[in-house]
């Protein structure tokens, strides 16, 4: 019962914006679902490597993923007509079992400077 | 509530309907059908196809008949009768443009696997096989790609479960922004009536 509260809420707010839009504004869908996607999988790293959180080794790591990660996107999106949402979700799974081994490598790490 | 259509008041020359005798309702009124009906003075025929109430023209109403039946049902069920009699998921079928319901849908899946025309149940069972297969690849095959652990370590330490969270996460969150993209495409369409 909640979740449906928070669905109508939510469907409400997002109408809500879209009407108070000026005529003829269209959002950049493909940058608000690379910004959502991003948060996805770096959300899921960070809360997989609780251990991880203060060091300062594995905040970097995480910074240099992230940078690869939307270089990448940037890159295949600006060549890309139409990049389907499908993708993502074959994507992020991979992007984590490839993330996820590096991250573990950095926070086994004896000695990591913290 | 008693009344009556004025504009179908005529003479009885003028006009069929029966005339039997001052103040009879006959025939019987069946709601819908025509009838006419002699006003007790012999004065006018109110004719239609529905009244409620005998009216003579001179001298105004001079009797009711065919009240309406009474009405038991409660609001909620006469609202719910009315809202589901009068209900269509794509519009009414005489009104030609295009259904606002139906562009999203179709918005939907377009947006979500990028081939317009593709049918929902394709689209959903390619996305769910594209989870499992990269579930199945979620285990490296390397020992160096595992982080220096076997197979079994790497089930045990939970990472494909995570991963097969992850990968159902992204479905459901995608197929959110799927719908989000196409609402917001059929939100000024709907407004400015292009679709029904």
């Amino acid at each position: 019962m909640l979740e449906i509260l928070i669905g109508v809420v939510l469907v409400t707010a997002f109408v809500a914006y879209l009407l108070s839009l000026p005529k003829g504004t269209t959002l950049n869908w493909q940058r608000i679902a690379l910004v959502l996607n991003t948060f996805v999988v770096f959300g899921f790293l960070i809360s997989w490597f609780r251990d991880g959180w203060k060091r300062l080794d594995f905040w970097a790591t995480m910074t240099a993923l992230l940078l690869i990660h939307t270089a990448v996107y940037l890159f295949v999106l600006s060549r890309t007509e139409g990049w389907p949402l499908a993708y993502y979700v074959m994507v992020n799974p991979a992007e984590l079992a490839l993330f996820a081994p590096v991250l573990r490598k950095v926070v086994s790490r004896d000695g990591g400077s913290r | 509530m008693l009344y009556a259509d004025v504009n179908n008041i005529f003479n009885p020359g003028s006009g069929g309907g029966n005339v039997p005798y001052p103040g009879q309702l006959n025939p019987a009124y069946y709601p819908g059908e025509p009838f006419s009906w002699m006003l007790g003075d012999y004065n006018a025929i109110i004719s239609g196809t529905d009244a409620k109430l005998f009216w003579n023209g001179a001298s105004g109403p001079v009797g009711g008949v065919g009240a309406e039946p009474a009405n038991n049902d409660s609001w909620g069920w006469t609202f719910t009768k009315s809202f589901f009699s009068g209900f269509s998921l794509f519009g009414p079928k005489n009104d030609p443009r295009p259904s606002c319901f139906g562009n999203f849908v179709k918005n939907s899946v377009a947006n979500f696997v990028g081939i317009p025309g593709i049918d929902t149940v394709g689209g959903g069972a390619a996305a769910y096989y594209g989870v499992s297969l990269s579930q199945a690849q979620a285990i490296p095959n390397t020992r160096v790609a595992r982080g220096g652990i076997s197979p079994s370590q790497w089930l045990e330490a939970d990472e494909a479960a995570r991963l097969a969270n992850a990968g159902k996460f992204s479905l459901a969150l995608n197929a959110v922004v799927a719908e989000g993209q196409a609402l917001a495409s059929e939100v000024p369409s709907a407004l400015s009536g292009e679709c029904k």
